[in-house]
């Protein structure tokens, strides 16, 4: 009787969970097929009389001057800033991790600097930003943005990394030695192959950290050439006739990309997030 | 193959320090045994050997070359750890091979290698697996391996069997003993236990606190344990000691009530104090005339029987051969030969020798 309450309980509980997040989910896939009457109508309509999928081919097709060119280079921008700075981070964090975890010497406090530049608020930093990206002329472009993405994501690489990495032996690291490795072939042939599930859980949430972003891209970008997805679909709603539609379907749209990486990169994402907790 | 000489060597860990100026001569092919307690700074001295700690002061020679400032890579020397550390993404056979994938070598020698040492080492069948799919005993024999496919100038070994099963250790001990025999090249290996020193070694080194104790051979050590810790760490059961007082003539002892006579050296003073050390396997019973024994507790484990009782207020064992016949609670008289009883003095700790 208990056990069946529980389970009920439970069941409860995720359906409750489940609900609360995918409901607004759900209500932009209903606006994005829906007509704007439909939205607009008093009282509420909440199912519209017909779907209508017309902007999900408008958004997709690159036509000059229409939403969809507008889109689509923003989904290329946000990928080459994304992917960018996640790949950067990686090849600068992953270095500074190893260092972090196994050079001798008193680095905790530089650690502990490291992380508190991730909790920096950005309007501080935007300043000084501008100003130094103005000077080398490279406001608004795709690779300057991932640069500064950098200055998010890499904190927070280095951070992950140094925890995977401080739950790998030392011995190992200390048997390539006495096998005759030197640094950089106990990194390479030992320690980075066994950090492949940290390196990619590290890659995952670089890219949606910057994925998302829209305060550093909304200040640095100011055209097609660099705009982000956060920041297109802002000026989506600051139109004079705002297309609610348009709208909620841009918004599902640049959603996909990194619901469908975190979906296939799970089973990695769980192992990286784990590690330690259970000794392989 | 070359010797280890350790030269007044100290290490500090930020000001403290640990090991207080060691020095030890280990000859080209000798098995030489540290054995300590935990934390008395053998794993330090070891790594300290394989280049993973640096030397604070004083001198390590591998052969002639001091190696103070030289990389563990460039010591050629191979090392098992207490934890194996096998590499988990690479098989046995990688594992195995990979110094002589690093020191340049073709995959064919590379392979042939690797063969020759699992097959001596039983591991053939296994080549292919993962360690994560071995035993505790085959990753033990795996680390093994990985050493001996190198052929190196010095083993170390760190308590590589304190992670088997007693009777897998018993085993794998002798296993160590032959392939030494076949390979005698020069081996340092760590443990706290001192049955396995004491089985393995050709020499060993007894380390305390930061300090070595003695080092010599295993009857040496057995025989003529320099102080008290070393009598009372070696063999087991442990020594038995008793406080003493030394006769006018020195030649015999006060225990409690009771005369004994010792053979004490000439420097020996009249009336000194002293530390009488026996052990149990010397204490034998007899029928009147002895050393007045009450007989506590009688355990029999087969081939022995320990008997543990007290001389006055001092607990002592006696370990008998067979079954005992004595039973707890009956009083008994007990006579240890002079020449197995250890005189030690008792404000130094040092043997009156
Ligand atoms: N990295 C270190 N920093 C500070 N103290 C250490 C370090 N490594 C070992 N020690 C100390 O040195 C002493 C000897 O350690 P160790 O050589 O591991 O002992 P053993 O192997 O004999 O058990 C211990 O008291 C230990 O606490
Ligand atoms: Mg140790």
């Amino acid at each position: 009787m208990r056990r069946i309450f529980w389970r009920i309980a439970l069941y409860t509980s995720v359906l409750l969970v489940t609900t609360i997040i995918l409901a607004p989910v759900c209500w932009m896939f209903i606006m994005s097929v829906s007509s704007m009457t439909d939205l607009t109508a008093r009282p509420m309509q909440w199912l519209p009389a017909t779907m209508d999928f017309s902007r999900y081919r408008m958004l997709l097709t690159f036509e000059p001057n229409s939403p969809g060119e507008i889109f689509l280079l923003a989904l290329r921008n946000t990928f080459l800033a994304a992917a960018g700075a996640s790949i950067l981070s990686l090849i600068v964090g992953f270095p500074a991790a190893y260092s972090f975890s196994r050079l001798p010497g008193r680095r905790a406090p530089l650690l502990y600097l490291v992380l508190s530049t991730y909790m920096l608020p950005s309007a501080a930093l935007i300043l000084p930003i501008y100003i130094a990206l103005s000077a080398f002329g490279l406001l608004n472009t795709p690779f300057s943005l991932a640069v500064v993405y950098c200055s998010i994501v890499l904190p927070f690489v280095v951070w992950l990394l140094t925890g995977n990495l401080n739950t790998l032996p030392r011995e190992i690291d200390q048997a390539a030695a006495m096998d005759g490795a030197n640094l950089w072939q106990t990194i390479r042939h030992v320690v980075l192959p066994l950090s492949g599930a940290a390196i990619g859980t590290a890659a995952l949430f670089g890219l949606l950290l910057a994925w998302d972003e829209f305060f550093f891209s909304l200040i640095l970008t100011n055209d097609l050439r660099a705009k982000t997805l956060s920041v297109a679909i802002a000026d989506f709603a600051a139109g004079r006739a705002t297309d609610y539609p348009l709208i909620a379907t841009a918004g599902l749209l640049s959603a996909l990309p990194p619901v469908f990486i975190a979906f296939f990169l799970q089973r990695s994402l769980v192992k990286g997030l784990a590690a330690g907790s259970v000794k392989g | 193959m070359s010797g280890v000489t350790i030269n007044n060597v100290k290490k500090a860990y930020g000001g403290f320090e640990i090991l207080h100026g060691i020095d030890a001569e280990i000859q080209d092919g000798e098995f030489v045994v540290l054995v300590g307690p935990s934390g008395c700074g053998k794993s330090t001295l070891l790594r300290m050997i394989a280049g993973l700690e640096g030397v604070t002061s004083g001198t390590i020679a591998i052969g002639d070359r001091v190696v103070n400032e030289v990389h563990a890579k460039d010591r050629d020397i191979a090392m098992v750890f207490q934890n194996y550390a096998l590499y988990p993404h690479m098989t046995v056979e990688q594992n195995m091979g990979f110094s002589l994938k690093l020191a340049g070598r073709k995959a064919p020698a590379i392979r042939t290698s690797v063969e020759q040492v699992a097959g001596f080492l039983g591991l053939s069948p296994l080549l292919r697996r993962y360690p994560r799919q071995l035993s505790g005993g085959q990753r033990q024999r795996v680390a093994m391996g990985r050493a001996l496919v190198r052929n190196p100038k010095v083993f170390l070994f760190d308590e590589p069997l304190s992670n088997l099963d007693a009777k897998l250790r018993v085993q794998m001990r002798s296993e160590i003993k032959s392939l030494h025999r076949q390979f005698p090249t020069t081996a340092v290996y760590v443990t706290h236990d001192q049955v396995e020193a004491m089985t393995l070694a050709d020499r060993i080194i007894v380390m305390c606190g930061g300090r070595i104790e003695q080092v010599g051979t295993p009857g040496e050590l057995y025989e003529q344990p320099a102080n008290l810790f070393v009598a009372g760490f070696i063999g087991s059961p442990a020594m038995n000691f008793l406080p003493g007082e030394l006769a006018d003539d020195v030649t015999s002892v006060l225990l409690g009530e009771q005369r004994v006579s010792v053979k004490a050296p000439g420097h020996a003073k009249p009336r000194q104090r002293v530390t009488v050390g026996f052990r149990p396997e010397h204490v034998r019973f007899c029928d009147s005339g002895g050393i007045h024994f009450k007989v506590a507790d009688v355990e029999f484990t087969g081939a022995n029987s320990y008997v543990t009782g007290h001389i006055g207020r001092e607990q002592i064992c006696a370990s008998i051969g067979g079954r005992a016949h004595v039973k707890a609670g009956q009083s008994a008289s007990i006579a240890i030969d002079p020449a197995s009883i250890h005189l030690f003095d008792t404000t130094t700790g040092k043997a009156l020798a």
